[in-house]
């Protein structure tokens, strides 16, 4: 997907005279506007399939509002983002209709109160998570970031305590913070060694897949 | 087929500008940054 992105950046740019570095600032908002594109409906129609869409979108956003000010691990290409973060979504968001249907309060309430006790703690810990591809070095944006980071938790936890007491009135609510806690509970873990492991290690999974079928 | 090609290319640079006030790209995959943009 990159790769044709790209080209058709160069040919944008190719047309208007831009020099190289106008062409890779368009190749990189070009990049960022089609991988958000295709994310968000491939997300919205695989929750649609599974009959849980605002729940799929939930998840999705509050897992790249969040990346937006804490950084975090990142995966190799492109296409390994979009199918991760599709398949993420869809299911997490079946799991969340599925423990609405069970639901209890008095547990509800423990496991946000654990998951955000420790979304906290991790953000304080690791946040930012940069990446060789856009390195943060200055003390101003450090901080920035990790303001940031903060200003999100507290509206993500916000939110979840008003899911929490609208869903003694309206049980939908009840999906809806418990996609915000798949979120939240996703994003905090990829800021962690043990997330990076874990995303590398599915990041590679194709390659280790395509290497056994040769063997066979 | 330039005002088109003219209005992607500012769009797209409003996109870049904006993402590269973030910590990094919203999804997970994370393209490298141009140096014009990086604000490190």
């Amino acid at each position: 997907m990159e790769k044709l992105v790209r080209k058709q950046a160069s040919k944008i740019s190719t047309s208007l005279g831009y020099d190289a570095e106008k062409e890779a600032v368009v190749a990189y908002g070009l990049i960022a506007i089609v991988q958000i594109c295709i994310t968000l409906t491939l997300v919205f129609l695989f929750g649609l399939i599974v009959g849980a869409p605002i729940e799929a979108l939930i998840v999705c956003l509050s897992v790249s509002i969040l990346r937006k000010y804490s950084g975090g691990v990142h995966a190799d290409n492109a296409e390994f983002c979009t199918v991760f973060s599709v398949i993420y979504c869809t299911v997490t968001a079946v799991l969340s209709k599925w423990l609405a249907g069970v639901y209890f309060a008095v547990p509800m309430l423990v496991a946000g109160v654990v998951i955000y006790a420790a979304a906290f703690a991790i953000a304080y810990r690791y946040v930012p998570v940069d990446s060789p591809n856009k390195p943060i070095k200055t003390e101003k944006k450090i901080k920035r970031m990790r303001k940031g980071s903060f200003i999100i938790l507290t509206v993500y936890f916000a939110l979840s305590v008003l899911f929490y007491l609208l869903s003694f009135q309206a049980p939908a609510y009840r999906s809806f913070g418990i996609g915000m806690l798949f979120g939240v509970a996703w994003q905090v873990l990829t800021l962690t060694p043990v997330g990076a492991i874990l995303l590398h290690k599915l990041n590679d999974l194709p390659k280790y897949l395509g290497k056994e079928e040769k063997q066979q | 087929m330039k005002k088109l090609y003219g209005l992607v290319a500012a769009i797209s640079t409003l996109v870049a500008a904006l993402v590269a006030s973030s910590a990094c790209y919203i999804f997970i995959y994370q393209p490298e940054e141009p140096a014009s943009l990086r604000n490190e």
